[in-house]
């Protein structure tokens, strides 16, 4: 018998072994497939592999809520982090994207030999607002 | 999932779960296993819906896994295995169930699983089918071969 002979009365000769109802078509049925004779011997086997009594208590279930309650609340607090990084990295691809219209706004307000200056102000208020973020949340995460 | 609905659902399952994990890979570690199971599945369960079968699915494919992972870390460390194998041999005093969970332990993991589902929780194909993440013609053909080793096994016993 292959996989593909499985016995499709299986299902029934288990359920019947399980609760003891058996009529007369499960139980000639049964004289005559060695699958579900195969079956009901495994099905008695595991069943009393798990019926042995464990010595010890299983794990409290309030320990587990709460120690799932405490790791999602942890995640939480974590995500805002991500999302801040994520903010001022795409404030930073804006920038960069429209910078000719930000370049030409500022090229009016400020001489042209200036503009180097400008940029560099721009580059270094970005680099220490990150610094300054990455700082506040590695101390966060330490305090946690 | 609400604190209630958890204890009702805990309550249900872990007997069935506890005790497959122990005959897979021993009591010392089990509690481990079954603990991170529920983890893992109290903090996915607030992202999808599932029904109470597909909930015990998703918790047999974790403590699989689970055990799957313990069982190469074991591997690695022969020290840890022998250790364990004298504990399996002091906890139980019956020597037919010592036996038996030997026996059942020495089966591939997955054969394991299969049989556990289909034999002791009563999972359909379709079930273990999810539960596996494999088709169902596939379940059949697995569970075809799971149910020859075990077979074999009792048969020496």
């Amino acid at each position: 018998m292959n996989a593909q002979q499985i016995c499709t009365m299986e299902k029934s000769i288990i359920s019947a072994h399980a609760t003891e109802r058996w009529n007369e078509l499960l139980e000639s049925h049964l004289k005559s497939c060695t699958f579900c004779q195969d079956s009901i011997e495994i099905a008695k086997w595991m069943g009393q592999l798990a019926a042995i009594p464990e010595e010890t208590r299983p794990p409290d279930f309030e320990v587990i809520w709460t120690m799932s309650r405490i790791t999602q609340a942890s995640r939480r607090r974590f995500v805002p982090q991500w999302e801040g990084i994520a903010a001022i990295l795409a404030a930073a691809c804006i920038a960069v994207w429209a910078w000719s219209p930000v370049e030409s706004v500022i090229t009016k307000m400020v001489p042209q030999h200036s503009m180097l200056l400008v940029l560099f102000l721009v580059s270094l208020t970005l680099a220490a607002g990150m610094t300054l973020f990455a700082l506040s949340e590695t101390l966060d995460l330490r305090r946690r | 999932m609400d604190h209630a609905a958890f204890r009702l659902f805990y309550e249900k399952t872990v007997p069935m779960l506890r005790a497959f994990v122990i005959r897979s890979c021993g009591s010392d570690v089990a509690d481990d296993i079954v603990q991170e199971a529920f983890l893992r599945f109290l903090q996915s369960a607030p992202m999808v819906k599932l029904d109470e079968a597909q909930m015990r699915a998703y918790l047999y494919r974790t403590v699989e896994s689970l055990i799957v992972n313990r069982w190469h870390r074991r591997q690695r460390d022969e020290r840890i295995m022998q250790a364990a194998n004298r504990d399996t041999g002091t906890l139980r005093p019956d020597p037919v169930a010592e036996e038996m969970s030997r026996a059942f332990a020495s089966l591939d993991p997955r054969h394991r699983t299969l049989l556990w589902m289909a034999y002791v929780e009563g999972f359909d194909h379709k079930e273990i089918a999810t539960a596996a993440k494999v088709g169902e013609k596939s379940v059949r053909v697995l569970l075809f071969r799971a149910r020859q080793m075990l077979m074999k096994v009792i048969k020496k016993q």
